[in-house]
């Protein structure tokens, strides 16, 4: 997980991108969908492209 | 397997930065509350007349100024709220909202429907915003507990 491998707890991650500890809870267990700026923000502080940070359930093998 | 907090002793400035932003919405909720328990127990204090809520009155003054209070604590309320809300948090509430403005939707056409064919009393704004209120916190609570 991209946070652990920070050493990160939820809070501090949400600290980071401006949410609460509850809503890195849901978007990792996958429960909440977070918005576009908030992916992109995701994106910047990890330094990925969006698409290694989530994964939208299609297979890239049948398109 | 999700690390629940930060490896090391010291918070980081993510962690800080979203204790103090929850500190800032329980002062804001805590304010409401306050500001809410005033509002009533002056209503309380200064009614006069018959009994019960809708039956009693109050003086224009007290009335004026209650109404100021009212409006100025939810526009003040709101501001802050939403300065510290997430969007997973507000979330919950555009659902919460939604299902209690459904609820609403709902309840006065059947009421009054219920009315006209003199089965029921006349249908009441109070009673109608209550239930507006309660099924919205409600939605939130089953929402915020999934």
């Amino acid at each position: 997980m991209l946070r652990a491998e920070r050493g990160w707890s939820q809070a501090e991650l949400g600290g980071r991108l401006g949410v609460s500890r509850q809503a890195v809870n849901a978007i990792e267990t996958g429960k909440y969908d977070p918005s576009l700026p908030l992916a992109f923000k995701l994106s910047r502080l990890f330094a990925m492209r969006i698409e290694e940070i989530f994964d939208d359930g299609e297979d890239d093998a049948g398109r | 397997m999700m690390a629940k907090t930060t490896q090391g002793a010291k918070p980081g400035p993510g962690e800080l930065a979203e204790r103090a932003k929850r500190r800032r919405m329980i002062r804001t909720v805590a304010s409401l509350m306050v500001a809410g328990g005033v509002t009533g127990f002056t209503l309380a204090l200064t009614e006069t007349g018959p009994e019960g809520i809708l039956n009693a009155t109050i003086t224009p003054t007290i009335a004026i100024a209650l109404t100021l209070a009212y409006l100025v604590a939810c526009g003040l309320g709101a501001f802050f709220m939403l300065r510290d809300m997430d969007e997973h948090e507000l979330a919950f509430h555009y659902w919460s909202s939604a299902v209690a403005g459904s609820a609403y939707a709902l309840a006065y056409p059947a009421w009054f429907l219920l009315w006209k064919g003199r089965l029921v009393r006349e249908p009441d704004h109070l009673t109608l915003f209550i239930l507006f209120i309660a099924v919205s916190f409600a939605a939130y609570l089953f929402k915020k507990s999934r």
